[in-house]
């Protein structure tokens, strides 16, 4: 004989209960996904989440199901099973596991940042999280993907190293120290503190992050004006370089590090040891241009204006016509000023007032009709757009502003904001090509409205960066046209002088006299391993950088 | 003057231009003037090339030699080189020679002795086995042409210096001393490769039939030039 208590006949009748409604409509949402041309996918009114009560051991079941749906490669059936633990059975046993299946269901969606946001979520959870460490591989894989790393590094400073994984420790120790370093929002001395230590710990056996994080120390010791410890850090990124498998890597840092080593120089009035340091970034380098400009600096601190002057001109040769360097003009002025060629410098000032006066007025109405930076990101992305596909525009003030266009896109920061979005936009697009189902379901309208949001915000993010960048350019430019004016005003002073002590001293005087120079012999005999060629008026892009100007000097001792 | 001293003097003078170059071109400034002052991309100072090479005779018409050699060359500096070379040279008697025979056209061939010299064709024709050298390179000139936004760099090169022949005379080998002159042309493919283009002409005195000749065996060489160290040397 059975007997049955109460409290027993309600249990059995509440599991009859959950049995005969939640089967056969989690069935039906399998065929959906396994037949899908055999069965009509039915209305959307049918197909959610929360019709149906998850009780006794369907957890067990629809993460059953969602391993099998992944194992088959149908991940968007396999992320919504995974999706209806994670968002119904948030105490359960299983809720981690399918966080974590889920976000690997994303990943392979080709949903990046919606993955990355999971895992996110996890290492948020801590080492007590089951899938903390897989979630940091993961984490890492995808971040090297995006090139972003700032979403999870935040979430990662509040745990012990000894929980990173081992594979990993180094990696994570130079991007949380390079992540503490970039860090605005703390105090300079605290973050760089802070970095420091985490970056010290990097070992050297794993070169292409003991170099980066050499360099990022010496770039921290630069800061905190300690040049010779930043010397040693920036030839120990350098050394270490050379140890990098992977040739593109070891050549940015090797870069970076020469680079680093000049500017050091420089700043402690060692121009020689700055240009030789500058003399070895290779032609092919992107930061060549950037490296000879700063060359012509130190050269003319050397008072080597042949030297400088010959740079400008490789900047001003058709080979980089649609670069934007505005100081070149003032360079230039102050070469000839420096070898009293007033009439020379009066020409280029008033040449460099005529180019870079309406590129002032072109920002200026710029940021006026683009007072948003929404409306800013826009408008420079469909100039962006634009000049890929139309090029430079013929008129010269327009062609200043793309030059400037171009220069705003040299921010890796902008750049890295545009890509962002780019992103964001390809996986809305994802979502959008998903089937009507999925992109339907709880999890497809939480994606499509977290994504909507990140974008709009990244939008606003890159437009106000933009803005700030031109705001920048045409306060440099109203800094540079002053110092022209004052260089044209030094050099009417200077021929005030000469016109007053020429007249004091002979009575009469004419310009004509003032070239009366000594007989400068010059001599074309170059070094064993330099080779001498005539300049004709013809560029040759190997000749580019080895310009020397012989500049006529008019000072009257 | 004799004539010896006066080549004497120019052969020096060819070796000095180099450096008196520079002061004659030297000016007095009277305009501002813009020069290049170019680091070499490639520099052959202090490395060794090493050239198999690939030759053929272009002023004999009754034997056609095809000779296969290796050149070996150590540059001081970037002006002067000290060079070995040497080849196996497969020679053969060219169609022109039974064409000859065959039509009687004897008087077209090559007297080989008496006075008056006979008009009859000499059957003994000398076939070139070996050929050896140690000369002096000097470069006096360098270049460069442009492939789209490559640059190629190129220098001319005169070659002078002693040899050894080895010739197949009357089926008898004869070992004879030789001089020679070339001028080439090498133009740089990458930092380590070259290809080398010249011209070398092979002089030796041969008696045939009790007659001292003094033939030419005037080379049209190409090969392919591998530079060591693979990367140049600065300083």
């Amino acid at each position: 004989m059975i007997r049955f208590s109460s409290q027993q006949m309600l249990r059995w009748c509440l599991g009859v209960c959950v049995l005969v409604f939640a089967i056969p409509s989690a069935h039906a949402q399998l065929d959906i996904f396994e037949k899908p041309k055999n069965n009509p996918p039915p209305q959307r009114r049918g197909f959610t989440f929360g019709t149906f009560k998850v009780g006794g051991n369907s957890g067990r079941k629809q993460m059953n199901q969602g391993q099998r749906l992944y194992a088959q490669g149908n991940y968007q059936a396999a992320s919504l099973k995974f999706f209806l633990v994670v968002s119904q059975m948030s105490g359960s046993r299983w809720f981690q596991t399918a966080e974590f299946q889920l976000a690997k269901c994303l990943y392979r969606m080709g949903l990046y940042h919606a993955a990355l946001d999971y895992f996110t979520g996890i290492i948020r959870t801590g080492a007590s999280h089951r899938h903390f460490r897989s979630s940091l591989s993961w984490v890492i894989l995808i971040s090297r993907r995006l090139k972003n790393e700032s979403m999870f590094l935040g979430k990662l400073k509040r745990f012990r190293t000894a929980d990173f994984p081992r594979k990993y420790r180094n990696e994570l120790f130079y991007l949380l120290g390079k992540y503490y370093f970039q860090n605005k929002k703390l105090p300079l001395a605290r973050r760089l503190k802070l970095a420091l230590k985490l970056l010290l710990q990097v070992q050297s056996r794993q070169a292409k992050f003991y170099a980066r994080a050499q360099y990022v120390i010496g770039v921290i010791y630069a800061l905190a004006n300690q040049a010779n410890n930043a010397a040693r850090a920036f030839r120990l990124a350098a050394t270490s370089a050379r140890r990098i498998k992977n040739k593109k890597m070891q050549r940015n840092i090797l870069e970076l590090s020469v680079l680093a080593l000049a500017r050091i120089h420089y700043g402690a009035k060692h121009f020689k040891a700055a240009i030789s340091y500058y003399r070895l970034i290779e032609r092919k380098s992107g930061r060549w241009l950037d490296v000879l400009f700063e060359r012509a600096w130190a050269h003319l601190r050397r008072g080597q204006y042949g030297h400088t002057l010959g740079i400008l001109h490789s900047l001003d040769s058709p080979y980089f016509r649609n670069e934007y360097f505005p100081e070149v003009g003032i360079l230039r002025a102050v070469s000839f000023f420096e070898r009293c060629r007033y009439k020379r410098v009066k020409k280029i000032i008033t040449t460099y007032l005529r180019r870079y006066r309406p590129l002032v007025s072109s920002i200026n109405s710029f940021l006026t009709r683009n007072p948003s930076p929404q409306r800013a990101y826009i408008t420079l992305r469909n100039l962006r757009n634009q000049e890929s596909a139309s090029g430079l525009d013929d008129d010269p003030s327009a062609q200043m502003f793309q030059r400037l266009l171009k220069l705003t896109f040299k921010d890796k920061k902008v750049r890295l904001l545009f890509d962002y979005i780019k992103e964001i936009t390809r996986e809305l697009q994802v979502i959008q090509q998903s089937r009507s189902l999925w992109r339907g379901s709880a999890l497809g309208r939480l994606l499509q409205k977290r994504l909507k949001q990140e974008r709009m915000a990244k939008v606003s993010e890159a437009g106000s960066r933009a803005q700030s960048r031109f705001r920048a350019a045409k306060n440099e430019l109203a800094e540079l046209i002053s110092q022209a004016l004052k260089i044209q005003y030094e050099t009417l002073g200077a021929e005030k002088a000469l016109l007053q002590a020429s007249a004091s001293q002979q009575g009469s005087f004419t310009m004509k006299s003032s070239r009366r120079r000594k007989r400068n012999r010059i001599t074309v005999a170059a070094p064993d391993d330099y080779v001498f060629w005539p300049f004709q008026g013809e560029y040759w892009v190997d000749e580019l950088g080895f310009y020397r100007y012989r500049v006529r000097g008019e000072c009257k001792k | 003057m004799s004539s010896t001293h006066r080549l004497i003097l120019i052969c020096c003078g060819f070796f000095l231009m180099q450096g008196l170059a520079y002061d004659v071109d030297a000016k007095i400034l009277k305009k501002d003037r813009l020069d290049v002052f170019e680091l070499k991309s490639i520099t052959k100072k202090r490395r060794h090339e090493f050239v198999p090479q690939l030759a053929t005779t272009l002023n004999d018409p009754f034997v056609q030699t095809i000779a296969i050699g290796l050149r070996y060359a150590y540059h001081i500096n970037e002006g002067m080189a000290f060079e070995l070379s040497g080849a196996f040279a497969y020679s053969t008697k060219s169609g022109l020679v039974d064409q000859l025979r065959q039509s009687g056209e004897n008087s077209l061939l090559r007297p080989t002795s008496g006075d008056p010299p006979t008009a009859e064709f000499n059957p003994s024709i000398v076939l070139p086995q070996v050929y050896a050298s140690g000369s002096l390179v000097w470069s006096p000139l360098v270049g460069k042409f442009a492939m789209g936004r490559e640059v190629v760099d190129m220098n001319v090169y005169l070659v002078a210096g002693v040899g050894y022949v080895m010739t197949n005379y009357a089926n008898r080998l004869l070992h004879l001393p030789a001089l020679n002159f070339g001028i080439g042309w090498r133009t740089f493919l990458s930092k380590w490769l070259c290809l080398n283009i010249e011209v070398r002409d092979m002089i030796f005195s041969q008696e045939i039939k009790g007659v001292n000749v003094l033939l030419h065996s005037v080379f049209f060489n190409v090969g392919f030039g591998l530079m060591l160290p693979t990367l140049p040397n600065y300083g």
